[in-house]
């Protein structure tokens, strides 16, 4: 506890730094163009200094991924890429961040958006291993971008145009590959967990519906089954987190929550009032998601404890 | 009037000021190509309302809302490709389904999506040409064929797909079951026909479209018959230089006056067709697509209740 306590002073210590690394709105190329809706009605929140004990923002004015970019440029930790051996078609392009840390770390595989696997989730990445844990982020999209490429070559809007061609079959199978990775790391303690956001939120959930021996399960605002049956076979404890205005999404939370109860399996929803989708990624929020850095702020201290207590 | 013609001097004064000085130009090294041919001063984007075409994938990219590709499936026939956005909001909400115009599904139909869930509804804009292209494909596949693919699209094939994403919206947890059209140049006359289809619509919006027409001693006119079925009020947007559809405007009142039916027609002075789309071509343009689209907003929200 003493050296966590000691990283949070060092990382408030640093805040300055951050604040004056941030690009400053007088020399933004973008200015009068197209600028995230925050830009508008931006609450004081989004002014402060970024607090580096939360992943980054992914909505930053100007360049939407400035601050995802200082922070995986400047991060001390191991990263790379590794192709991960796979029971489909292609080997799984994944990005893997090591925490320093000199014991066994559980492993967290985390899941991208509908966007595909951006900067954005290799920034949420190198957070968790800042926190401790081994950090694998798949690309479930490998194979199917232009000759062969995923997410990357895709770009954003691309790779949601091909996301639905991941079937849930797929996802498991590739979780699966992942899984298996992760076990056999020799800096793993195997115990494996797993986080994804909006698309990947439904895929954390559903991993947990699919894989018994899984840890634990974090699902930022995923889609979920409205049929109680198809939670049946659910062992790992599932942690949900919402943006109050996300009515596509909570509107299916009784029907996971009576689901997981008949499969006598954990589940804990938690409801951000006046958040939006997505709030972990556009922290500064907008008009119609005022509430997105409280919610940021309250679901990662609650995604940590979650993580350590089942991970442990 | 008069404020409109004003804006549009001040425009006119303005651009050989720009063009002397492309240092100061905050536009430099973005997307030009709007820009290139001799039109006023452009606007920098305005989030309020629909992006100007070549915005449109930058208004995208900043969307902080949900937006997804689903194939929706049709009683018969190719899924029904189709782009859906959703509002930040946490009851229930109505849908507007979006129909694009003659070029097919694109960006700009889906940041029109994008702008009306920002505004509370859940947007579907269903590729028409969905199953018209090479191998099963639609408007992407299609090319440089959408032209010709999109003619042979009956009004029976254009209902029956608008038929196919409403009842894919109505399915939908968040939504509260009403559905409101809106559509754009063809999509606007698809728009009008479709609230003659359809009776269970709560609104129709009609950009740039002509009404339902039949042939009357060898002469296009306004099909009373088809316009007596109509249930939904209907407002529609026209611009004042786009005789080819504004002037189908007056025949269209004095037809649904005299069935008792709603029809708000405006027509916006100065500007082309296609204007909310082309905002960047004129100042009429700009200034008619920031006048519409508040009417625009209002209408739905007013019918969809």
């Amino acid at each position: 506890m003493r050296i966590a306590v000691l990283a949070g002073a060092l990382a408030l210590a640093a805040a300055p730094v951050w604040a004056q690394s941030a690009p400053k709105p007088v020399d933004d190329p973008h200015a009068g163009h197209v600028m995230p809706e925050m830009a508008q009605t931006a609450p004081p929140a989004a002014q402060a200094p970024r607090n580096p004990n939360l992943p980054p923002q992914g909505d930053a004015p100007g360049d939407k991924d400035a601050v995802v970019k200082a922070q995986l440029s400047s991060s001390p930790r191991k990263s790379e890429w590794v192709n991960i051996k796979a029971n489909g078609p292609v080997p799984i392009k994944s990005f893997v961040v090591y925490p320093d840390r000199k014991d066994k770390a559980p492993v967290v595989i985390v899941v991208m958006e509908i966007f595909g696997l951006t900067d954005w989730i290799r920034g949420v990445a190198d957070q968790l291993a800042k926190e401790g844990f081994i950090a694998i982020a798949p690309d479930f999209l490998s194979g199917l971008g232009p000759n062969g490429s995923g997410s990357a070559e895709l770009g954003e809007d691309g790779s949601r145009g091909v996301i639905g061609k991941v079937t849930d079959d797929d996802k498991v199978r590739i979780l699966n590959d992942v899984r298996a990775y992760a076990l056999a790391m020799p800096s793993a303690n195997g115990k494996v967990g797993i986080v994804g956001f909006c698309w990947g939120g439904g895929t954390a959930f559903l991993y947990a519906r699919k894989q018994p021996a899984l840890n634990a399960a974090v699902s930022y605002y995923g889609p979920m089954p409205a049929d109680a049956a198809e939670f049946a076979n659910t062992k790992a404890p599932v942690l949900g987190l919402y943006g109050g205005n996300d009515n596509r999404v909570n509107a299916n939370i009784d029907a996971a929550k009576a689901g997981m109860v008949k499969a006598n399996a954990t589940y804990d929803p938690h409801v951000f009032d006046g958040a939006g989708h997505g709030f972990l990624r556009a922290q500064a929020g907008n008009q119609n998601a005022p509430g997105n850095m409280k919610a940021t702020e309250e679901a990662w201290k609650l995604t940590l404890d979650w993580l350590r207590k089942y991970t442990k | 009037m008069r404020a409109l013609t004003f804006a549009a001097a001040l425009g006119l004064v303005a651009t050989p000021v720009l063009a002397q000085s492309p240092a100061a130009d905050p536009h430099a090294g973005h997307d030009m190509s709007h820009m290139q041919q001799p039109a006023p001063a452009a606007r920098p984007d305005n989030p309020a309302i629909p992006p100007d075409n070549a915005a449109s994938m930058d208004r995208l990219k900043a969307s902080p809302r949900h937006g997804e590709w689903v194939d929706i499936k049709m009683p018969s026939g190719p899924a029904l490709r189709s782009f859906v956005t959703y509002p930040e909001r946490k009851d229930k909400a109505p849908v507007v389904l979006i129909i694009h115009d003659i070029g097919g599904m694109g960006d700009w139909a889906r940041a029109v999506a994008d702008s009306l869930a920002k505004e509370g509804f859940i947007g579907i804009v269903p590729d028409m040409l969905s199953g018209k292209g090479p191998n099963g494909g639609g408007t992407e596949e299609l090319g440089q064929g959408v032209g010709q693919a999109i003619r042979t699209l009956t009004p029976d094939d254009v209902n029956a797909r608008l038929n196919a994403a409403m009842a894919y919206g109505r399915s939908l947890p968040a939504a509260s079951g009403r559905t409101a059209v809106i559509g754009f140049c063809w999509g606007g006359s698809g728009s009008f026909a479709y609230a003659v289809a359809q009776p269970e619509l709560s609104a129709a919006v009609v950009y740039y479209g002509t009404p339902p027409t039949k042939t009357v001693d060898g002469k296009q006119a306004v099909d009373t018959d088809a316009l007596a079925k109509i249930k939904a009020p209907i407002v529609g947007f026209y611009g004042g230089n786009d005789a080819r559809v504004t002037s189908t405007v007056e025949p269209t009142v004095a037809e649904m006056k005299t069935l008792g039916k709603t029809y708000e027609p405006h027509v916006m002075e100065g500007a082309g067709h296609g204007f909310l789309k082309g905002q960047s071509g004129s100042e009429a343009n700009a200034q008619a697509a920031a006048d519409a689209w508040p009417l625009t907003i209002a209408f739905l929200k007013q019918h969809t209740k």
